[in-house]
C-alpha cells in the first residue's frame, strides 16, 4: 500500500491550509502577542511547507514511484478479506457493543477472525467463547470495567 | 534514608512482588513471540497497570519490558525471526549458531549479558538521574523548550531514513497534541464541538492502536510462509558464560555504555542501540571474518546494549519528561496519570518512588536470569503458540483496554484511527517514533515556547539570553542546519579521503541508501564520509521503522529482506556475512547486482520490478531476491527455472 510522495503532499499542503485557516478564528488575548492560535499555525505552516516538498520530490520522481503500489497481498482475497475484517472488527464493536453487549459481540468479533485467519470452525468457535469469557472475567469482575451488557441487561450478574 | 526503606517497602509489598512475576512471564511470552514487540507488551499493560498503585504499575511495565527485550532473542536463534525489533540486528548470527549446534550458546549469551546491559544502563540511570535533575531544577521554560526542542530533532536525525518524512511525522503528532483544551490559553482547539474532544486525543488508545493494531494489521496482511522451528534439545545454556565473560570484558564494557547512551537519546531505543554495536562490535573485533557465521562476540555485544538502552531511555523521562524510546512514552503517559509528573521535583519532593524504580530495575535484571533460563527451557513450545488464534484475542483485548481508560467507545475509535494512520504512514516510509514524541511532547513544548514568548515578550533574543538555553539552542540549531551544509561541503571536501580499508565490508550510509550499488562497491569513495555511527541509524531505521513497534516479528515484513523461498538461509543474508558481502549472497540474483532474481516467470516479474524498487532502500550488502510470489506454484516454478539456470550455487 505504497503512494507516491506526491499524495501525501499534496494531502499535507490541504491539510495545512485547512489548519491555518481555522487558527484565524481562534480569539485574540489582549495585552500578549501570542495566543492559541500561534503553535497550531507553525505547525501547520510546516506540515504545508513538507507537503509543497514532498509533491516536488514525488513529481520529479514519478518514474521511479508510481502513484499507488498495493502491495503483494492485495492480490490475495483472503489476505484482503483479513484486513478489511481487523478493521470491520473494531468498527463493529463500536456501532455495536453497546447495543447488542459485550458477551455476543466479542465472540461473534473473534469467530470470524479466527475463520478468516483459517482456524478450524469448531476449534475457533471454542477459542472465541472461552477467550471472551476470559478477558470479560479479568476486566468485569476484576477490574470492574462496565462492559455493556446490551441484549443480555435483563440476565446481568 | 528513609526514603530508601520506604522504597523497599514499596518494592518488596507482596502485591508488587506478584505482578513483577505476572509481568515477567507475560513479557517473556509476548518477547518470544514474533510480531509481538515490547512496545506492545507495555501499551498491553496500560489498561492493567491503570488500576494497580503507581510503584505497582511501574514495576509492570519495567520488568515485563525487560523480559520481552531479553526474550525477543529466542526466536532469533531458534527461527531466524526476531521476535521483538531489538533483536533483529544479530537474529542471523544467532541462528548460524543454531545451525551450529551452539544454540545454548546463543542463547546463555542472549540471556546473561542481556541481564548485565541491563544492570549497567540501571547503574547509569541511578547514578547520572539525580545529578541531572539538580541541575534541571535550576531550568527554566526557555531551557526546557531548547531541551524538548533537542529531543525532537534527535527522534528524526536518528531514526529517518529520508529527514523530511520524519519531520512530517512529527508535525503531525504535535498537530494530534494541539487538540483540546489543555493549551496555555485554555481555548478549546479543533473540538468541533464534541466534547470528548476537550480533553485532547487519549495518548494511551493512540499508543494502542498505533503499536498494537497496526502489528494485527500487518499480521493480517502477511503474506509469508511458516518457518520451522529449529529442533535440536537445548541443554544448560548457562554453561561457558563465565568463560565469556572473561573472554569479551570490552565489548560487554562497550555494548552497554553505547545501549544507554543511545537508550537516553530521545527516539531511539534498544533496536537502534542493537544495531549500532552489532556494527561497532563487528567493526573493532579481532576476528571480524567471523561475524555472520555464528560468532557470539556481536551477540555478547549488542545482547548487553539493548538491555542497556532500556535503563537509558529512563534517564531523560524520568529528568526532564522526555521519553528516551517509545516505550518509555507510554510510561510518561502512565506517569501523568499516576500523579507522578515526570521533571527534576520528582526527585526532591519524592525521592521514594524513584529509589523505588531504581530497585525495580535491579530486580528486574536480576531475576531475569532463572525466569529467562525457565522461558528458554520451554521456547520451543511458545514458539508453536499459533498466531492467528493470538491475533484476533490480542485485538479484542485491545479493544476492551482501551474502552477500560475511561469507559468510552470514542477511545476505540481513536485506537482504530491511529492503528490505520500508523500502518499506512509507516509502510510509505514515515517513521512513527517522531509522530510519539509529537504528541507526548507536544504539551509540553507549546507551553514552554508560549511561557518564553511572553517572558521574552516575543523577542527571539531572549531565546539565547540565558547560557544553558544558549547553548541547548546552538546545538538544536546545528542538529538541524549542519547535516545539509556538510552535505554540499564533503564531495569537495572529502573526495580525496576515501580509504577503501575503512570503507570494506562496512556499510556505508549512503552505499545503505542504495541498494543499487554492489555491495562491494558500496563502501569505496564514500569511506571518508559518515562512518560508523550514522550508518547502523540508517540501516536499521527499516527495521524500526515500524514503530519501533517493528514489524520484524511478521513474517518478512518490510524491514526484513525477504527470504528467498528456495534457499532460506544462504541467501538476503546479513551484510555483515564476511566474504559475502563483496558478491551477491543469491547467486540466483541477477549480478546486474538489482539484487533480482532473473529467473522468475514474466508474471512474477512485474512484482519483481516493484520490489526492486523498493529493493533499492534496503541497506547495502541485504540483499532481497525478489522472485518470491503469492503461491507455492509460481515459487516453484520460480526455483525450478533458477535451478535449471544452474544458478544455486553457494
Amino acid at each position: 500500500m505504497k503512494f507516491n510522495d506526491a499524495v501525501f503532499g499534496a494531502i499535507l499542503v490541504v491539510l495545512g491550509l485547512a489548519v491555518i485557516a481555522h487558527v484565524q478564528a481562534f480569539p485574540r488575548i489582549p495585552g500578549q502577542q501570542v495566543g492559541p492560535a500561534l503553535f497550531p499555525g507553525l505547525v501547520a505552516l510546516g506540515l504545508a511547507v513538507c507537503g509543497a516538498i514532498l509533491i516536488v520530490y514525488g513529481l520529479r520522481h514519478r518514474s521511479a514511484q508510481p502513484w499507488f503500489v498495493a502491495g503483494e497481498w492485495t492480490r490475495s482475497t483472503r489476505h484482503v478479506v483479513a484486513f478489511v475484517a481487523v478493521i470491520g472488527a473494531i468498527a463493529v464493536y463500536i456501532l455495536l457493543a453497546d447495543r447488542v453487549g459485550f458477551l455476543i459481540v466479542g465472540p461473534a468479533i473473534l469467530f470470524v477472525l479466527f475463520l478468516l485467519f483459517g482456524v478450524r470452525p469448531a476449534r475457533a468457535a471454542v477459542v472465541a467463547i472461552v477467550a471472551t469469557l476470559v478477558i470479560w472475567y479479568a476486566f468485569y469482575k476484576l477490574l470492574r470495567v462496565p462492559l455493556p451488557w446490551g441484549l443480555l441487561t435483563r440476565y446481568a450478574f | 534514608m528513609d526514603a530508601l526503606v520506604t522504597a523497599f517497602g514499596m518494592v518488596f509489598d507482596p502485591g508488587t512482588v506478584l505482578v513483577m512475576l505476572g509481568a515477567s512471564l507475560f513479557g517473556l511470552f509476548v518477547g518470544a513471540v514474533p510480531g509481538l514487540t515490547a512496545t506492545m507488551a507495555t501499551a498491553l499493560l496500560v489498561p492493567v497497570t491503570f488500576f494497580m498503585p503507581p510503584i505497582t504499575a511501574i514495576a509492570a511495565i519495567v520488568t515485563a519490558t525487560a523480559m520481552a527485550i531479553f526474550s525477543g532473542d529466542i526466536p532469533g536463534c531458534l527461527l531466524r525471526m526476531p521476535g521483538t525489533p531489538a533483536s533483529a540486528a544479530y537474529a542471523d548470527e544467532a541462528y548460524a549458531m543454531t545451525r551450529k549446534g551452539q544454540a545454548e550458546l546463543a542463547l546463555g549469551a542472549s540471556l546473561v549479558f542481556s541481564a548485565i546491559g541491563g544492570l549497567f544502563g540501571t547503574a547509569v540511570l541511578i547514578l547520572s538521574a539525580p545529578a541531572l535533575a539538580e541541575f534541571a531544577l535550576r531550568f527554566s521554560s526557555f531551557e526546557y523548550f531548547w531541551l524538548v526542542l533537542l529531543g525532537l530533532t534527535c527522534a528524526i536525525v536518528i531514526t529517518a531514513e529520508r529527514p523530511l518524512k520524519g519531520v512530517v511525522s512529527l508535525l503531525l503528532g504535535l498537530l494530534v497534541a494541539c487538540v483540546g483544551l489543555g493549551n496555555p490559553a485554555g481555548f478549546p482547539r479543533f473540538t468541533f464541538g464534541s466534547t470528548e474532544l476537550m480533553g485532547g486525543i487519549g495518548m494511551i488508545p493512540m499508543m494502542i492502536g498505533m503499536f498494537a493494531v497496526s502489528e494485527i494489521l500487518r499480521y493480517a496482511a502477511d503474506t509469508g510462509a511458516k518457518l520451522e522451528v529449529a529442533t535440536q534439545p537445548i541443554g544448560n545454556v548457562l554453561r561457558g558464560m563465565w568463560e565469556l565473560t572473561k573472554k569479551y570484558p570490552v565489548q560487554i564494557l562497550r555494548g552497554s555504555t553505547l545501549g544507554t547512551l543511545v537508550g537516553a537519546l530521545p527516539g531511539a531505543g534498544a533496536d537502534i542501540a542493537a544495531w549500532m554495536s552489532y556494527a561497532i562490535s563487528k567493526k573493532m573485533s579481532k576476528e571480524p571474518e567471523k561475524f555472520g557465521t555464528g560468532h557470539v562476540e556481536g551477540i555478547v555485544e549488542s545482547g548487553a546494549a539493548n538491555n542497556s538502552a532500556l535503563a537509558g531511555a529512563w534517564i531523560p523521562a524520568l529528568v526532564f519528561g522526555i521519553p528516551g524510546d517509545s516505550i518509555t512514552a507510554i510510561v510518561i503517559g502512565v506517569l501523568y496519570m499516576k500523579n507522578m509528573n515526570p521533571g527534576p521535583t520528582l526527585f526532591t519532593q519524592n525521592p521514594q518512588n524513584i529509589y523505588a524504580v531504581f530497585l525495580l530495575f535491579i530486580i528486574a535484571n536480576l531475576i531475569m536470569i532463572p525466569l529467562g533460563f525457565l522461558c528458554i527451557k520451554v521456547a520451543k513450545r511458545i514458539l508453536r503458540v499459533p498466531r492467528e488464534l493470538l491475533m484476533p484475542v490480542i485485538l479484542l483485548f485491545c479493544i476492551v483496554g482501551t474502552f477500560a481508560i475511561n469507559n468510552t467507545p470514542f477511545d476505540v475509535g481513536v485506537m482504530l484511527a491511529a492503528g490505520v494512520v500508523a500502518y499506512v504512514l509507516e509502510r510509505n516510509g514515515f517513521p512513527i517514533a517522531p509522530a510519539i514524541l509529537g504528541v507526548v511532547l507536544g504539551g509540553m513544548l507549546e507551553e514552554n515556547f508560549i511561557t518564553s514568548m511572553i517572558k521574552s515578550d516575543g523577542q527571539l533574543a531572549g531565546f539565547f539570553a540565558r547560557p544553558v538555553a544558549a547553548t541547548l539552542g546552538v546545538l538544536t540549531l546545528a542538529a538541524w542546519f549542519l547535516p545539509p551544509v556538510v552535505r554540499r561541503l564533503r564531495p569537495v571536501a572529502g573526495a580525496g579521503a576515501a580509504s577503501p580499508t575503512r570503507a570494506g565490508g562496512a556499510v556505508s550510509r549512503r552505499g545503505a541508501r542504495r541498494g543499487s550499488v554492489p555491495p562491494g562497491s558500496a563502501g569505496i569513495g564514500d569511506g571518508g564520509r559518515l562512518r560508523l555511527p550514522r550508518l547502523p541509524a540508517r540501516m536499521l531505521h527499516r527495521t524500526l521503522a515500524g514503530s519501533r513497534g517493528g514489524n520484524s516479528g511478521t513474517f518478512g515484513g518490510p524491514d526484513r529482506p525477504r527470504l528467498c523461498p528456495y534457499m532460506r538461509g544462504a541467501c538476503c543474508a546479513s551484510g555483515a556475512m564476511p566474504g559475502r558481502v563483496r558478491r551477491p549472497p543469491c547467486a540466483a540474483s541477477s549480478p546486474s547486482v538489482t539484487g533480482r532474481c532473473t529467473a522468475g516467470s514474466p508474471r512474477t516479474r512485474g512484482a519483481s520490478r516493484r520490489s526492486r524498487r523498493a529493493g533499492r532502500r534496503l541497506p547495502a550488502g541485504r540483499w532481497r531476491c525478489a522472485c518470491r510470489s503469492r503461491t507455492s506454484r509460481r515459487r516453484a516454478r520460480c526455483s525450478r527455472a533458477a535451478r535449471s539456470a544452474g544458478a544455486h550455487r553457494t
